[in-house]
């Protein structure tokens, strides 16, 4: 591990033990002008932990990242870094560091003073924080361009500056607010990489706020997910994606085709798609009989092109490494599939399948209505 | 040290060459036309011949140089105060006020609205109840000055703090652990250094070229001096203010582009974001014409209103 701790960036009385990254958030509530931003959200998280908040845009997960910075205050609740109540203390005292979506950096300054930023209000003189910068910049790559004014780097060398220079004062806490939204998806996909790596390497608590899916799912160690100023869900990504609590979080995360089925029996329902019963997991009490909302995810959907199938293919889009198709039921519900690329001249528009659902057990949604959503 | 790169597609404005050409002579013949006629006149004797006698008579005249001196330290202490007033002051209401920027914006407008003798009445009216004979002390006319370049300082000033991206970087200042005061002095000034440089010239301008309230107030400033002299020797007095009007042009001229020198080729003074900025100090937004590639501040300079002249 790099020596990112030789200039602290604790706030007053803060723990530097084990609890020094952790983040705690206690009934904060948020608005703008008479308008709710924030409603009622408790939230905990680990030291080290690879937090992300997710969810469509305008639901407030930037506002809750702003409020664990102090970079606005929550109209109720607390903020506690570190085991510590930061709620009234500012943000340049509450030791944490922020990467921007739009960068932020000093027009003024080259890259390795940017970086060094921090470490000189902190008093540090100039060889040193030179050299510190330097390190960081090796950490992310960017050594041979440190003499680089911002104006002369890209997109993606401006964001691994932003973050190089968010660590150089080894924050308890590292906030990343959409950091590469405004990247091409081969730059994000490196940038990620390179994250998880540093994130891994100096163990630092990692806040990261996305609107995209795949991206949470891919680096988080936990998800939650917002909707209208609220947390419907969180847990492992794992967790949201195979048990999402109600019918938000079963649509947002992942791709889901909503079909409608009926209870038969604990567990058990018959899909009116297929004809098929077939085992499922409940989100709320549901009786037999009981019409219920199904979801399906593509890859639990398998596809038997035969004359006499009872579903008709209506799309089929090439993705490179295996094929998205949709399927119609007579009744009019479509369902979508993923198929491999080896199937391509057997599955055309217009064509007869057979459609079995396979895998996991999918899950379901009382018609008349959704869980309540879980609370942290 | 790498070099600035070039501006991006768009972001200049597009004339072609002969119209820019056409554009700087005309604007050129505006502002030298006046000088050169004043010049002329200056060094023509009763027969039409050339002389230099009536420039040089002036410079043993008395009061001038103390009229100079007193002048010049005005003008130094007015563009100071209007930079120490106004970078603080626009930041301010930029972070804080972002929606109501257009309430201060207008209210830096109200001294164009208030005529120099109200102004003075003011003050001798604020003088006679303090202890201590306010009004009788030049440096009186350091605030007043700054007041009346206002206006146009204002908005040079908010221009170039509103392209430099003020709140993203303050934020991100903050985040770093910079008090208010570090943000504003490490981080604010430094990308809106050209516009302040712009403003403390406009504010220098104006005082060697104000006229009414100092001869109210009864000092003896150059323009006070200036119009005493030509009273006397008119050929003489216009030589002088031909040349006070040039002397200051050029220093600001030098001034422009030695700010145009290694620092910008370092890097541009402009927010570094996923989108682009537009020029700290765009022309067009100082409300008195500078075309591009100029060194702002000379026209600007001859753009400052030179009040009661």
């Amino acid at each position: 591990m790099r020596n990112l701790t030789m200039i602290t960036n604790a706030a007053p009385g803060q723990d530097s033990g084990p609890a020094a990254g952790t983040v705690d958030l206690e009934q904060v509530s948020l608005d703008y002008g008479g308008a709710l931003v924030l409603d009622n959200i408790s939230l905990h998280i680990r030291a080290g932990e690879f937090l992300t908040l997710l969810g469509p845009s305008g639901c407030g997960k930037t506002s809750v990242l702003r409020i664990i910075a102090g970079l606005a205050a929550p109209r109720e609740g607390t903020v506690a870094i570190g085991g510590t109540d930061v709620t009234a203390i500012p943000a340049h005292r509450r030791g944490a560091g922020m990467v921007f979506q739009a960068y932020s950096l000093f027009p003024h300054l080259p890259a390795w003073e940017n970086v060094a930023f921090g470490l000189r209000l902190r008093g540090m003189n100039r060889s040193r924080r030179k050299a510190e910068a330097s390190r960081l910049l090796e950490l992310v790559g960017l050594q041979a361009e440190r003499d680089r004014y911002p104006s002369q780097l890209s997109g993606g060398q401006r964001q691994r500056v932003a973050l190089a220079r968010a660590l150089a004062v080894a924050p308890s806490v590292l906030l990343l607010d959409e950091p590469f939204s405004a990247l091409d998806a081969r730059i994000r996909q490196e940038l990620r990489d390179e994250l998880l790596r540093i994130q891994r390497q100096t163990g630092v608590t990692v806040i990261f706020v996305t609107h995209d899916q795949d991206e949470a799912l891919q680096i988080s160690d936990r998800l939650a997910l917002m909707r209208l100023g609220r947390i419907e869900q969180h847990g492992t990504p794992a967790e949201l994606y195979d048990k999402p609590a109600a019918r938000f979080a079963a649509t947002f995360i992942g791709n889901a085709s909503r079909l409608t089925g009926r209870v038969t029996g604990p567990r058990r329902l018959t899909l009116d798609f297929t004809g098929a019963e077939i085992d499922a997991r409940e989100l709320g009490p549901q009786a037999p009989g009981e019409q219920v909302e199904v979801f399906i995810r593509p890859e639990q959907v398998q596809l038997t092109p035969i004359p006499d199938g009872a579903a008709t293919i209506t799309s089929v889009t090439f993705l490179g490494s295996h094929l998205r198709v949709t399927v119609r039921s007579p009744s009019g519900e479509t369902l979508e599939a993923l198929a491999d690329t080896a199937m391509r001249s057997a599955l055309r528009p217009g064509d007869k399948t057979a459609v079995t659902i396979t895998g996991s057990s999918p899950f379901t949604i009382s018609a008349a209505g959704q869980t309540p959503p879980s609370r942290p | 040290m790498t070099r600035r790169p070039p501006p991006p597609p768009g972001t200049g404005l597009s004339l072609g060459p002969g119209t820019a050409r056409i554009i700087l002579g005309c604007a050129g013949i505006f502002f030298l036309l006046p000088v050169a006629a004043s010049a002329w006149f200056a060094v023509r004797d009763s027969n039409g011949h050339f002389t230099t006698r009536a420039l040089s008579s002036v410079w043993d005249t008395p009061g001038l140089a103390s009229a100079a001196w007193q002048t010049a330290w005005i003008a130094a202490g007015s563009a100071a105060l209007s930079v120490i007033v106004l970078a603080p002051t626009v930041t301010w209401v930029h972070l804080r006020f972002p929606r109501n920027r257009w309430v201060f914006e207008a209210i830096s407008l109200t001294p164009l609205a208030l005529p120099p003798v109200v102004l003075v009445s003011g003050l001798n009216t604020i003088g006679t109840r303090l202890p201590f004979d306010l009004a009788g002390q030049e440096g009186i006319l350091i605030p007043v000055y700054t007041a009346l370049a206002l206006p146009y300082c204002y908005r040079i000033v908010d221009a170039a703090v509103s392209s430099a991206g003020v709140q993203p970087v303050t934020e991100a200042a903050r985040m770093l652990g910079a008090s208010h005061r570090q943000v504003l002095l490490l981080v604010v000034i430094p990308a809106i250094r050209r516009a302040l440089g712009s403003a403390a010239m406009i504010t220098a301008a104006l005082c060697f070229g104000e006229y009414t309230v100092a001869s109210l107030l009864s000092f003896q400033t150059f323009p006070v001096w200036l119009d005493v002299l030509g009273q006397e020797a008119s050929q003489g007095a216009v030589a002088l203010s031909a040349l006070s009007l040039l002397l200051p042009w050029l220093v600001l001229l030098a001034a422009s582009l030695a700010w145009r020198g290694p620092r910008d080729q370092r890097g541009p003074a402009r927010a570094v974001g996923s989108g682009e900025a537009l020029d700290p100090v765009p022309a067009a937004a100082t409300g008195l014409d500078a075309a591009p590639g100029t060194p702002a501040g000379d026209l600007l300079m001859e753009g400052a209103p030179r009040c009661g002249t």
